[in-house]
C-alpha cells in the first residue's frame, strides 16, 4: 500500500511538473510574439497555435503514463484492489464524499451515530402532534401551556412557531417524559422526539437509508472482489449489479429528498408538484440504470461473464445491403462471439476448429 | 517526434532526440524552452521539437540519470527548471554520437554503392 501511495504521489508530481513546463513554454512563446509587436491576446493565441495548446501536454502525459489511464495501470500494477486496505479506504472515501455532498452533514452524522455530537444538545426534545399521515402538525396553545408545568421538562419554548421544544431535566428518562406528556395533556397524538433525531429526519438522511446504502457499498465491494470466477458467478454478478443500482438510486433519492425538504415551498400544491417532478426524475435515473445494466450484460460473455473484447470489424459500411458492416467481439477465453450488425445483434457459440473442418 | 517542415523531412529518427538534447546541454544548463529554441536555431529552423516530445524525453533522461534538473529563475525572473548534463549523460552522449556516426557512414556507403 505504501508503494502504491508513493506511485500515486509520483504520478501527481509528474502531472504538476508537466503542467508547469507546458505553461512556461506557452508563456515564453507568447512573450516572443509580444516582442514582435502582437497584442497580448493575439500573442497568446499565436503561442497556443504554434505549440498545439493542451494537445501536446496530453500527448506528453500519455507517453509518460501521467494520464488517467496511467493511474489505472499503476493501480493494477500495484494490485491495489488486492490490498486489505482497499475496501475500508473506498468505504471511508465514499462516506466522506456522501457527507461532503450532504446538505446537512452534522444531522447526517448524528443520525448515523444515534446521538447528538454536542453534549449540551443531548437533553433537547422536540414535541409536536402527529397527524394521520405521520407529519408533525404542531401543538395547540392549551397543550403548550400544560407542558410548561411538567416536572420532567425545563425551558419549554415554541419551536418553528407551531411545535414545542424543551430540555429534559437531568435524571428523567425519555420514556417517563413521554408518558407524563400524554397523561398531562390527554392528547394521545402528542409525540416527544429527541431534537437531533427530528433534525436527522428532516435535514439529514434517515438512519436506515444510510445504513442500507452502506450495506449496498459493502455488498458491491465483496461481489466486485469475487470477479465472477467461481460457480456463483451469476449470483455474484446479480449481487454486484443490485447493490450498485441500489446504492446509486438510493443516494440520488436521499440527496433529492433532503434538497426537497430544505426548500421553503410557498404552498402545499407547489410542494406536491416539486415532489412529483423529483419522483419523475428519480424514475428516469432508475430507467437509465436499467439501460446501462442491459448494455453491460449484452457486452459480457454468457458463459464466463467476462467482457467481450478483441473486436474485429467486417463488411463495408458503404455497401449497406450486400455487405453490411458488422463487429465481432469475443471474450478472452474464446467462448463465443457477439456479432453486432446494423440490423441486429446476436450471440453465437464459437465453432471449434474441428467443427469448422467438418462443416467446410 | 517533431513536426515536419515540408515533404523533404524535418522529422527525427527514433532515438535521435536524446542525442540532440544531450549535445545541446554540453553548452550548459538550459530550461526546456531554451533547449527547444536552441535546437531550432542550430538546425536553421529545420527541426522544431514541440514540448509534447521534449518534456517526456527530458523526464526519461533525468530518470536514467543522464541529466539533472534544478529549479531556478529564467531571464525574465520566472520560475523554471534548468537541465544540465551529468557525468553519465556525457558518457551516454559519446555512445550516442558514435552510434549515430556509424549509422551515418553505413547509409552513406549504401547511397554511394547502390
Amino acid at each position: 500500500m505504501c508503494r502504491a501511495i508513493d506511485a500515486l504521489r509520483e504520478w501527481m508530481q509528474l502531472r504538476a511538473r508537466l503542467r508547469d513546463e507546458h505553461q512556461f513554454h506557452l508563456d515564453r512563446a507568447a512573450e516572443e510574439f509580444r516582442a514582435l509587436g502582437l497584442s497580448s491576446r493575439a500573442a497568446n493565441q499565436a503561442a497556443r497555435g504554434r505549440l498545439g495548446s493542451r494537445k501536446n501536454l496530453k500527448l506528453a502525459l500519455r507517453e509518460l503514463g501521467g494520464d488517467w489511464a496511467g493511474l489505472l495501470r499503476l493501480a493494477l500494477e500495484h494490485r491495489v484492489d488486492a490490498s486489505p486496505w482497499f475496501q475500508p479506504a473506498v468505504l471511508i472515501m465514499a462516506t466522506m464524499l456522501m457527507l461532503f455532498l450532504c446538505p446537512a452533514p452534522r444531522a447526517a452524522i448524528e443520525g448515523i451515530a444515534g446521538q447528538p455530537l454536542a453534549v449540551a444538545d443531548r437533553g433537547a426534545l422536540f414535541i409536536s402532534q402527529q397527524a394521520r399521515n405521520l407529519t408533525y402538525v404542531g401543538i395547540t396553545k392549551a397543550d403548550f401551556e400544560s407542558l410548561q408545568s411538567l416536572s420532567g421538562l425545563a425551558n419549554v419554548e415554541r419551536y418553528l412557531s407551531i411545535h414545542a421544544q424543551a430540555r429534559a431535566v437531568k435524571g428523567t428518562t425519555f420514556a417517563a417524559i413521554d408518558s407524563q406528556v400524554r397523561a398531562k395533556t390527554g392528547n394521545p397524538r402528542l409525540r416527544v422526539v429527541p431534537m437531533f433525531e427530528r433534525q436527522a429526519i428532516v435535514m439529514g438522511p434517515a438512519k436506515a437509508l444510510w445504513e442500507f446504502i452502506a450495506c449496498c457499498s459493502v455488498g458491491f465491494l465483496i461481489s466486485f472482489r469475487a470477479k465472477f470466477k467461481d460457480v456463483y458467478r451469476w449470483f455474484s454478478y446479480g449481487l454486484a449489479v443490485g447493490c450498485l443500482h441500489s446504492l446509486a438510486s438510493l443516494t440520488v433519492w436521499a440527496f433529492a429528498i433532503q434538497l426537497w425538504s430544505r426548500i421553503t415551498w410557498s404552498t402545499d400544491g407547489t410542494a406536491l408538484l416539486g415532489f412529483l417532478v423529483m419522483s419523475m426524475a428519480y424514475l428516469g435515473v432508475v430507467a437509465l440504470q436499467c439501460h446501462l445494466w442491459r448494455h453491460d450484460l449484452r457486452r459480457r460473455c454468457p458463459l464466463c461473464l467476462d467482457s467481450l473484447l478483441l473486436t474485429v470489424t467486417e463488411g463495408t459500411p458503404d455497401c449497406f445491403l450486400l455487405d453490411p458492416a458488422s463487429t465481432e467481439s469475443i471474450c478472452a477465453h474464446g467462448h463465443g462471439v457477439l456479432v453486432e450488425t446494423r440490423w441486429s445483434s446476436r450471440f453465437r457459440p464459437q465453432q471449434s476448429f474441428l467443427q469448422l473442418l467438418v462443416h467446410g | 517526434m517533431a513536426r515536419e517542415k515540408d515533404s523533404a523531412g524535418g522529422g527525427l529518427l527514433q532515438g535521435t532526440l536524446d542525442l540532440l538534447v544531450l549535445r545541446v546541454l554540453v553548452a550548459g544548463a538550459f530550461h526546456g524552452y531554451a533547449i527547444s529554441r536552441r535546437l531550432a536555431e542550430l538546425s536553421e529552423d529545420w527541426l522544431s521539437v514541440d514540448e509534447g516530445s521534449l518534456y517526456p524525453c527530458l523526464y526519461r533522461m533525468e530518470k536514467k540519470g543522464w541529466i539533472r534538473a534544478e529549479a531556478g529563475r529564467s531571464e525574465n525572473n520566472r520560475k523554471a527548471r534548468f537541465y544540465s548534463l551529468t557525468n553519465s549523460g556525457a558518457a551516454q552522449l559519446e555512445i550516442e554520437q558514435e552510434g549515430w556516426q556509424q549509422f551515418q557512414r553505413a547509409v552513406s556507403r549504401i547511397l554511394k554503392k547502390a
